[in-house]
C-alpha cells in the first residue's frame, strides 16, 4: 500500500483542507477562494486496471457499482450529500441504460417491494441491479455516508471506462449525443441552461444516440455470430441457431408498438424497459421533457394506466395496467391483456429469478405461464376466467370429452401436436391484433372441431413433417443420461442413488401440493357456481 | 480692522533700519487688496477692467412677490414650490462651486476631438458603425479566450471523465528489465497475492425471494412470512440461550450453596483420583477428540475450496444481517400506484459491503451528551432582580423603549 501514488496525493489533499480551514478561520476569504481554486485532484485510472486487468473481469463485477450509482443519483441536493458526485453518477447510470437500450441486453424485471431488479446479458455477462423506486428519500441513520461515498468515487471511475468501451465496441459516441439535429452543436459552448436541457433530454431516453458512421447496421454483426463452439456437431449448431433466433425474436418483442404513458406510472423504468425491447414511447410534453408524440396520436397501440377509471378513452387503442409490460418481458412473449386492463385485478407478479428444479412443486400461476410460453395450450383448472366458465356452461359433457380426446390424441402423435403448437402460435398471433380472447377461443375450438371431422375420416391431407429441433435434443439427451447411468462406478453408485432418492422424494412432496392444490380449486369452483345459481 | 491697525501702532513702535525689523512692520491692509484682485481673477477676471455691459444686466424676470400677489390661488401653491427650490441654506451653497472659476487646463483634461483631424473616409467608416477585419478578429479572439477561461474553470471542478480505452493499449514495457520498472515508479513493486483475491464470493446483489413482489403470489408470499417469522423466533430463542447460561445460573449469595459447592469441589477431586483406574478409557477418549478434530479441520478446508462464502468477523463487532423486508398481507396494495417501498436501498448496499469482508461492522459512534448547565444562586447574590434578562425580553424592552422616545 504504501508504494501506492494515490497515497501522496492524498497527502496532498490533507494539506490543502489544512490550509483551507485556516484561510477561512482567518477570514481571509480571497486567500481561501486561491487555495479552493487550486484544489488538488487525483485519478483512479491505474488502480481500476489493477483491479480489472481485462475488460471482461470489470463487467462480471459490475453488479455492485450499478446499484451504487442508481442508487446516488436518487439522491437530494442536502448538506450530508455532495451533489458532484450524484450528478456524475446520474450520467454515468443514464449512458448505461442508453447502452442496454441499443444493444438490446435486457433480459429480466422485477419489481420488489424494496425497489426495481434488473437482469441484462451485456457480453455472456450477467449483471443484475437494483434502482430504487422513485419516492421521498430519507437517509437512514446507520449509514456512513464518508464511506459510501469513497467506494462511489471509485466506481464513477470504473463504470466511466466501461461505458467508454461498450459505447465503442456499438460505434456510439461516447459521451453520448442524440440523433437529432439540435444536440449536433457541441456542448462546449452551450450555456449551462442549455446543457441541462441536453442532460435532462438524454436521460428521457426516448430517442436514440448517434453513431460514429452512419448507415453502419450495427446490430447485423451481433446476431448473426452465435457461438459455433462444436461445429461438428449438426444438431448443436441447429440448436445454437434456434437459441439465436429466438433471441432476436425477444430482443425486438415490442417491436411496432407504440405506448404512451399516464402520467401516474413510473415513467424512467417503463421507457427504459419498452425502448430495450424495441418498442416507441411517449408521455404528456407536461410531465417531463423528451415526449415525442401527445395522446391524440391515433397510431398509438398501447395506454399505460394505473387508475382504476379514465375520462375519455381512444378506440383506437388499448388502456392496460403497468403490470403487462414487466410481465411481458418475463415471460418472453406478448400476454393477453385483459388481465391488464385498467381497474381488473391483476395476476401476481412473479420473480423471473426462480427457476424451479426438475420434479419440484410448480404452482400453478407459473406452470399455466410456462405452457404459454411453450405454445402448449392445456386446459388447466388454474384458469378462473370469466370465459372459461361460460365455456362450461355452455356446454360442459361435449366440450370436456372434446378436450380429453384431443389430449391422448396429442400424446399418440407428436408431429400432430407439433401442427397443432404451431396453428395455436398462429392464432395467438391474431388474438395479439384483435384482442379478443374468447373470439380466438371459439375459433379454435371451431378448429379442433373441423380437426375432429378430419379424424374420423379415414383418408388424411398430408402435412408437411417439421422436425422440432428441440424435442429431438431432449431425446438425445435422456439417452445419453442413460447410458451414463450404467456406465457408473460401483463406489459412486450409493452416492448416485442417494441423489436419486432425494430427488424422488421433492417430487413426491410436489405430488401432494399439486393434489391439494387442485382440491382447493375444484372446491373454490363449486362454490362459485353455487353462488351463482 | 483700522481700529486694530492703530491700536498696534500704537504698541510698535520700532526703527525700521535694521533689516530684522522689517518683518514687524504691518502690511495687512496691502495684502487683503492683493488678495481681493486674486480672487477677482480666478472668478472671472478684474472687475475694475471690465465694461458696464459686463458687469450689469436687465432683470427681466418677474418679481416673484409681485407674480404672488397676482396670480389667485389655485396657482399659489405652484409658485411657493418655485420659491422654495430657489431657496438654498447658505452653508450648501458654500459647498457649491463658484460657476465663474473656469477649470485649469490640464493638458489630460483637454479634448481635441479627433474625429475632426482624421480622414474622410475613417470618419465615414466609424460613423457606419462598421468593424475592420482585426477588430472582428480581436472580438473573436476575446470571445474564445472568455470561453476557454470558462471551461478551464470549470473543468478544474469538475470530475474526471472517462476519455480513453483503459483497456485498449496493451502493455508496451513488458519487455522491459522488472528493477528497472520498479525503480522508475513504472511498475508497481511485487504485491502480496492476497492483494487482488476478492474478498468474497458472495453476490453483490442478492436476488430476492418471490414473495417481496410487490404484487406476490400466496404461496411464495406465505414462504416469505413464514421466513421473517423464524428469523424472529430464533431470535428469542438465542435470548433464551444466553438466558439459560448465564441469569438462570446464577448464584444467590446463600451459605448452603456455598457450603454445596464445596461439596461437590470434593466429589471432583475424588473422582480424579478414581481416574487413575481408568487410563485406557481416557485414551479412546482423547483419540476420539482428535479424530472429531480432524474431520473438522477437513470440512473447514472443503468449505474454503468450495470459495469463500462466508462473513468473517473484521472489527470488534459481528455482523447482523438486516431485518428481511416484508409486506403484511394486509398491506399489498396490488397496485404500481400505491406501493410504498420497503426498506431502504442505501442500507441495502451498506450491509452487503460488510456481508461480502470489504468493510467492517461497526457501531456508530455516539453523540456525546452535553448537559445543560446548572447554576447555583450564592447567597452573597440573593438581591438579584428575579427576572433575568434573556433575549426575548431584552428585545421586548428595546422596542418599548423605542415606541417611547418616538
Amino acid at each position: 500500500m504504501a508504494h501506492e501514488p494515490v497515497i501522496r496525493k492524498f497527502r496532498e489533499f490533507k494539506h490543502f483542507v489544512r490550509r483551507l480551514r485556516k484561510a477561512i478561520n482567518k477570514g481571509n476569504s480571497d486567500a481561501a477562494g486561491r487555495i479552493r481554486a487550486n484544489k488538488p485532484k487525483y485519478k483512479l485510472d491505474h488502480i481500476v486496471k489493477e483491479r480489472y486487468p481485462s475488460f471482461i473481469d470489470a463487467l462480471r463485477d459490475l453488479d455492485d457499482p450499478l446499484s451504487m450509482l442508481f442508487l446516488f443519483a436518487t439522491f437530494p441536493k442536502t448538506t450530508k450529500t455532495h451533489m458532484e458526485f450524484i450528478q456524475l453518477a446520474r450520467r454515468l447510470s443514464v449512458e448505461f441504460l442508453h447502452y442496454v437500450i441499443a444493444s438490446h441486453s435486457l433480459r429480466k424485471v422485477f419489481i420488489s417491494i424494496k425497489g426495481i431488479y434488473y437482469q441484462a446479458e451485456i457480453m455472456d455477462q450477467t449483471i443484475n441491479w437494483v434502482v430504487p423506486h422513485k419516492l421521498g428519500y430519507e437517509h437512514p441513520s446507520d449509514v456512513d455516508y464518508r464511506i459510501m461515498q469513497t467506494f462511489v468515487e471509485f466506481y464513477t471511475t470504473l463504470v466511466g471506462f466501461i461505458n467508454y468501451k461498450l459505447y465503442h465496441s456499438l460505434n456510439l459516441h461516447y459521451p453520448p449525443k442524440l440523433e437529432i439535429e439540435g444536440s449536433s452543436i457541441p456542448i462546449q459552448d452551450e450555456k449551462s441552461t442549455d446543457r441541462e436541457l441536453m442532460e435532462e433530454r438524454l436521460a428521457a431516453l426516448t430517442q436514440s444516440l448517434k453513431t460514429i458512421d452512419e448507415g453502419g447496421g450495427e446490430d447485423e454483426p451481433e446476431i448473426d455470430d452465435f457461438p459455433v463452439l462444436n461445429a461438428d456437431d449438426p444438431d448443436r449448431v441447429e440448436q445454437a441457431k434456434v437459441e439465436a433466433e429466438k433471441l432476436k425474436k425477444f430482443q425486438n418483442l415490442f417491436k411496432g408498438l407504440k405506448f404512451f404513458l399516464n402520467r401516474e406510472v413510473p415513467r424512467e423504468a417503463l421507457v427504459f424497459i419498452i425502448r430495450s425491447f424495441g418498442g416507441e414511447v411517449s408521455w404528456d410534453y407536461t410531465v417531463a421533457v423528451g415526449s415525442t408524440f401527445q395522446e391524440t396520436d391515433e397510431s398509438i397501440t398501447h395506454q399505460i394506466v394505473d387508475r382504476p377509471k379514465l375520462p375519455r378513452q381512444y378506440l383506437s387503442r388499448y388502456y392496460i395496467q403497468p403490470q403487462w409490460v414487466f410481465d411481458c418481458v418475463n415471460a418472453k412473449m406478448l400476454l393477453p391483456m385483459e388481465d391488464y386492463f385498467p381497474g381488473a385485478v391483476l395476476p401476481p407478479h412473479l420473480s423471473p429469478f426462480v427457476e424451479e428444479q426438475e420434479g419440484e412443486y410448480v404452482p400453478p400461476e407459473k406452470q399455466a405461464l410456462l405452457n404459454k410460453q411453450q405454445g402448449i395450450h392445456v386446459d388447466s383448472g388454474v384458469e378462473d376466467d370469466a370465459s372459461s366458465e361460460e365455456e362450461e356452461d355452455e356446454g360442459e359433457d361435449d366440450d370436456g370429452d372434446e378436450e380429453e380426446e384431443e389430449e391422448l390424441d396429442d400424446d399418440d402423435s407428436d408431429e400432430d401436436q407439433d401442427v397443432d403448437d404451431d396453428e395455436t402460435g398462429d392464432e395467438r398471433e391474431e388474438e395479439f391484433k384483435k384482442g379478443k380472447k374468447r373470439k380466438m377461443e371459439e375459433k379454435n375450438k371451431d378448429a379442433k372441431k373441423s380437426k375432429k371431422q378430419h379424424m374420423n375420416l379415414s383418408v388424411e391431407a398430408g402435412s408437411v413433417e417439421e422436425d422440432n429441433v428441440e424435442r429431438k435434443l431432449q431425446r438425445q439427451k435422456a439417452e445419453e443420461r442413460r447410458l451414463g447411468e450404467m456406465m457408473i462406478p460401483k463406489k459412486k453408485k450409493r452416492l448416485y442413488e442417494k441423489i436419486m432418492f432425494s430427488k424422488k422424494k421433492t417430487a413426491q412432496e410436489a405430488r401432494i401440493l399439486k393434489e391439494k392444490r387442485e382440491s382447493i380449486d375444484k372446491i373454490q369452483k363449486k362454490e362459485k357456481k353455487k353462488q351463482k345459481k | 480692522m483700522a481700529n486694530n491697525v492703530r491700536k498696534n501702532l500704537k504698541k510698535n513702535r520700532i526703527s525700521k533700519n535694521k533689516k530684522r525689523s522689517w518683518k514687524n512692520i504691518d502690511i495687512e491692509d496691502v495684502e487683503d487688496f492683493l488678495e481681493g484682485e486674486r480672487l477677482q481673477e480666478r472668478t472671472g477676471g478684474l472687475v475694475r477692467e471690465k465694461t458696464d455691459k459686463q458687469l450689469f444686466v436687465v432683470d427681466k424676470k418677474k418679481d416673484l412677490q409681485l407674480v404672488e400677489e397676482d396670480t389667485d390661488s389655485s396657482n399659489k401653491d405652484n409658485v411657493k414650490r418655485q420659491r422654495r427650490e430657489q431657496k438654498q441654506l447658505r452653508c450648501h451653497a458654500n459647498l457649491l462651486p463658484d460657476p465663474n472659476i473656469k477649470p485649469a487646463r490640464i493638458k489630460h483634461n483637454v479634448r481635441i476631438d479627433k474625429l475632426e483631424k482624421r480622414p474622410k473616409a475613417v470618419v465615414e467608416r466609424i460613423q457606419s458603425g462598421k468593424l475592420t477585419y482585426t477588430q472582428i478578429k480581436a472580438q473573436q479572439q476575446r470571445k474564445k479566450a472568455l470561453n476557454e477561461r470558462k471551461e478551464q474553470r470549470r473543468s478544474k471542478r469538475q470530475l474526471p471523465t472517462a476519455d480513453y480505452d483503459l483497456w485498449g493499449a496493451e502493455d508496451t514495457n513488458k519487455n522491459e528489465d522488472p528493477h528497472y520498472m520498479m525503480v522508475t515508479k513504472k511498475k508497481r513493486v511485487n504485491v502480496p497475492k492476497h492483494y487482488l483475491k476478492k474478498p468474497s464470493e458472495i453476490a453483490a446483489v442478492e436476488l430476492p425471494h418471490p414473495g417481496a413482489s410487490y404484487n406476490p403470489a400466496y404461496d411464495d408470499h406465505q414462504e416469505l412470512l413464514e421466513k421473517a417469522h423464524n428469523v424472529e423466533v430464533n431470535k428469542v430463542k438465542e435470548e433464551q440461550k444466553i438466558y439459560n447460561a448465564v441469569d438462570a445460573k446464577m448464584p444467590k449469595t446463600d451459605w448452603d450453596t456455598i457450603e454445596e459447592k464445596l461439596k461437590t469441589k470434593v466429589a471432583a477431586v475424588k473422582e480424579r483420583e478414581r481416574d487413575i483406574y481408568r487410563l485406557k478409557t481416557i485414551k479412546k477418549e482423547i483419540l476420539q477428540d482428535e479424530k472429531k478434530k480432524k474431520e473438522k479441520a477437513l470440512e473447514r478446508q472443503k468449505r474454503k475450496a468450495v470459495g469463500n462464502t462466508e462473513t468473517r468477523k473484521l472489527g470488534k463487532m459481528k455482523f447482523e444481517e438486516p431485518c428481511l423486508e416484508i409486506k403484511l398481507s394486509d398491506e399489498i396494495e396490488g397496485s404500481l400506484r400505491l406501493l410504498k417501498p420497503e426498506g431502504s436501498l442505501f442500507e441495502d448496499r451498506f450491509k452487503s459491503l460488510q456481508k461480502r469482508n470489504i468493510i467492517e461492522p461497526r457501531l456508530r459512534a455516539k453523540k456525546q451528551k452535553h448537559y445543560a448547565p446548572k447554576y447555583f444562586e450564592k447567597k452573597s447574590h440573593r438581591n438579584v432582580p428575579e427576572i433575568v434578562l434573556t433575549r426575548k425580553v431584552s428585545d421586548y424592552v428595546f422596542t418599548l423603549l423605542n415606541k417611547l422616545f418616538k
